[in-house]
């Protein structure tokens, strides 16, 4: 039995499972037809070191071919590699068909089943390549899956991290073709001027160094200054130390370029890129805090910051002048990042400005109050506490000195331009009533209105006007009921009613009254011309 | 003689205007337009212009009301003034209509197509109106 099958390393001694009658459990399982059942009773014997009886591999690779999935394809790969045959070429042949199914997405290969299938399919066709004593997958494919069950490392779930496990372990044991690569051992690409080492390794998928390895650096170079960290000649180690030669100004950020050599059973690593930096402790120096009220050109303040932390007052009128220089130690520096900041300690209100460096590495804040007060400071006065702050890549830690605190006064005339208090409430306010006229007056145009109804009648009565000429006909009477009709509706609708109900009423009405009315009026009509 | 027919025709008349003292005057005018309206104008044509006198009337009254109190509600003023002017130019319409001088120009439309006319405008007018008025 081959070691690869290292998934339940059983010591009989220590575990006190009882095996008795498991035996022939399992052996009845073999004849299953279920490729998985019999997967798992040739892989339990073979743990158990019990005899596996007659080969189902025939059996096996049969099933697989019919069901010609990767899945079975892999379990075929580890049953034939639980016996003492050789494996069948035409199942070694198959290997290689299978890894083509396999998807390359960026600079990783795996199958669509994901990391199960992946990983099965690894543990196979590895075991078989050990059998066969060559490796059945080429050294890209199996770089391309290694970094495909490298990627699923920080995946959660017991199922993800033993499959992962499972697979770092095959691809790193298997002798025959290791895929490995580079990394930086200690974080030794962050350096100070003290250090002496860069720490590289060659390692195999779980992590292991290997020791025969030979690593060379090719480049160091830093894309601003142009300088070399070890000179423009690769220089090689078999240890993977490098040691730093000591340059006084190393300060920055550099590009390594690192190329690896593997002995036989390893396929060589990928050429790796790391970014290295030297870093160094920074330190203000030659701090001074200048305060001047500019109406009389009197100095307030003068003084230089080792007597940190000060007290100053400022107005409108004063001028805020800060001069430091940046130091390593041994020189002072430019640096990405120099700036004051104003810290209102009642509101929490920050006010940043920023330092300008000169020729000489002097780094100088100018602040006139009279001209910043109102938009930087928003007119907020008070108490204000002002630190230095400096950051940079090339800085172990950023810095803030702490300066001292300024009391600005402002006049009352300046207003906030937000005040942290709540501002007044608004009451919403309602728009306000039309006015109405009172309500006599309405009632008596009502009654005006209907007035000259009235006068229309008594003239219509004194015309002449008179209905003696009505004939009692369905049509007349239907024409008649209809208009009344129409003016109920009218009035519902006035009422209140919405105009869908209105509309289907009036269209039936309106349909009965316009036949009444078209029969009524031709007949009048009609006996109008008889009669002339 | 037909000059003379014709002088004569208008002559009666002309005497009658020079008759009276110089120029006629508004009084005049006004009273011999009453005295020919009543009886010259038919029944039918009067009935109807006592009807627009009436519409004419309770426009007016509306907006008058309108001038005193202001316009609000808007739209229930609109409607209001607009169906009386609408119901007066119905009225029209009607009165040209059936007008037994002008059946020369309306051969088509008989007195009763027109009244047809008349009541099926005033449903859609009043319809409008009470969906305006609010």
């Amino acid at each position: 039995s081959s070691g690869i099958n290292a998934e339940l390393p059983l010591r009989p001694g220590k575990c006190s499972v009882s095996t008795s009658g498991a035996e022939d459990v399992l052996k009845s399982e073999l004849s299953s037809d279920s490729l998985k059942k019999i997967f798992k009773a040739v892989v339990a014997l073979n743990n158990l070191g019990l005899d596996l009886g007659e080969s189902v591999l025939p059996k096996a690779i049969d099933i697989a071919k019919k069901e010609d999935t990767v899945m079975a394809y892999s379990l075929a790969y580890i049953i034939s590699s639980m016996y003492n045959e050789e494996v069948p070429q035409d199942l070694l042949d198959s290997v290689e068909d299978i890894a083509h199914r396999a998807d390359t997405i960026g600079d990783a290969l795996s199958f669509d089943g994901g990391l199960i299938e992946t990983v099965m399919f690894l543990k196979g066709a590895l075991a078989c390549s050990v059998k066969a004593e060559k490796s059945l997958l080429n050294d890209e494919m199996i770089q391309k899956f290694s970094n495909y069950v490298l990627g699923n490392k920080y995946k959660q779930g017991l199922s993800n991290v033993f499959y992962l496990l499972s697979g770092l372990d095959v691809l790193s044991n298997n002798k025959l073709a290791v895929p490995t690569r580079i990394i930086i051992l200690e974080d030794s690409n962050v350096m100070t001027r003290e250090t002496e080492f860069i720490k590289l390794s060659v390692v195999d998928p779980l992590g292991q160094s290997i020791h025969t390895a030979k690593v060379t650096i090719k480049s160091s170079m830093s894309p601003l200054t142009g300088q070399s960290l070890f000179g423009k000649d690769p220089i090689n180690s078999s240890t993977g130390e490098f040691l730093l030669p000591k340059i006084t100004d190393r300060r920055g950020i550099y590009n390594l370029e690192v190329e690896g050599g593997v002995p036989t059973g390893y396929l060589a690593p990928a050429n790796a890129k790391f970014p290295a930096k030297v870093v160094v402790e920074g330190k203000v120096s030659d701090g001074k805090l200048k305060l001047v009220d500019t109406d009389d050109n009197r100095v307030l303040l003068d003084s230089d910051l080792s007597q940190a932390p000060l007290q100053g007052k400022a107005s409108l009128s004063t001028r805020f002048v800060l001069d430091f220089y940046v130091s390593d130690g041994a020189e002072n520096i430019a640096i990405h990042q120099a700036f004051v900041r104003f810290t209102n300690v009642k509101t929490g209100q920050e006010v940043h400005f920023v330092a300008q460096a000169d020729l000489t590495r002097k780094y100088t804040v100018d602040v006139h109050f009279r001209s910043s007060a109102a938009k930087a400071f928003k007119s907020v006065g008070g108490e204000y506490q002002v630190q230095l702050v400096l950051g940079d890549p090339t800085l172990v830690t950023s810095i803030t000195k702490n300066v001292g605190s300024i009391n600005l006064v402002l006049p009352e005339s300046l207003i906030p331009a937000s005040s942290p208090f709540p501002k007044p409430e608004i009451t919403h306010v309602f728009r306000e009533k039309e006015k109405r006229p009172p309500q006599v007056v309405s009632f008596v145009f009502t009654g005006l209105v209907f007035l000259p109804a009235v006068i229309l009648l008594v003239m219509w009565g004194k015309l002449g006007a008179n209905v003696s000429n009505f004939s009692f006909s369905l049509a007349s009477v239907g024409f008649h009921v209809g208009l009344l009709t129409i003016m109920a509706i009218y009035v519902n609708f006035y009422l209140g009613v919405n105009m869908f109900t209105t509309m289907k009423c009036l269209s039936l009405v309106a349909v009965v009254t316009f036949l009444c009315g078209n029969r009524l009026l031709s007949s009048i009509a009609s006996a109008r011309k008889a009669s002339k | 003689a037909v000059v003379s027919t014709q002088s004569g025709h208008y002559g009666r008349e002309f005497r009658d205007m020079v008759s009276s003292v110089g120029a006629p005057s508004l009084v005049d005018v006004v009273s011999r337009l009453y005295n020919e309206y009543n009886t010259k104008t038919p029944q039918k044509l009067k009935i109807i212009d006592a009807y627009l006198g009436y519409i004419m009337i309770t426009g007016v009254i509306q907006f008058v009301y309108c001038c005193l109190v202001g316009t609000f509600p808007f739209n229930s003023f609109l409607s209001g003034f607009i169906s009386t002017v609408a119901s007066f130019v119905l009225g029209v319409c009607l009165r040209i209509q059936s007008n037994p001088q002008n059946t020369a120009v309306f051969k088509d439309i008989t007195v009763e197509r027109a009244f047809a006319d008349f009541i099926f405008a005033h449903c859609v007018l009043h319809l409008v109106v009470l969906n305006f008025i609010g």
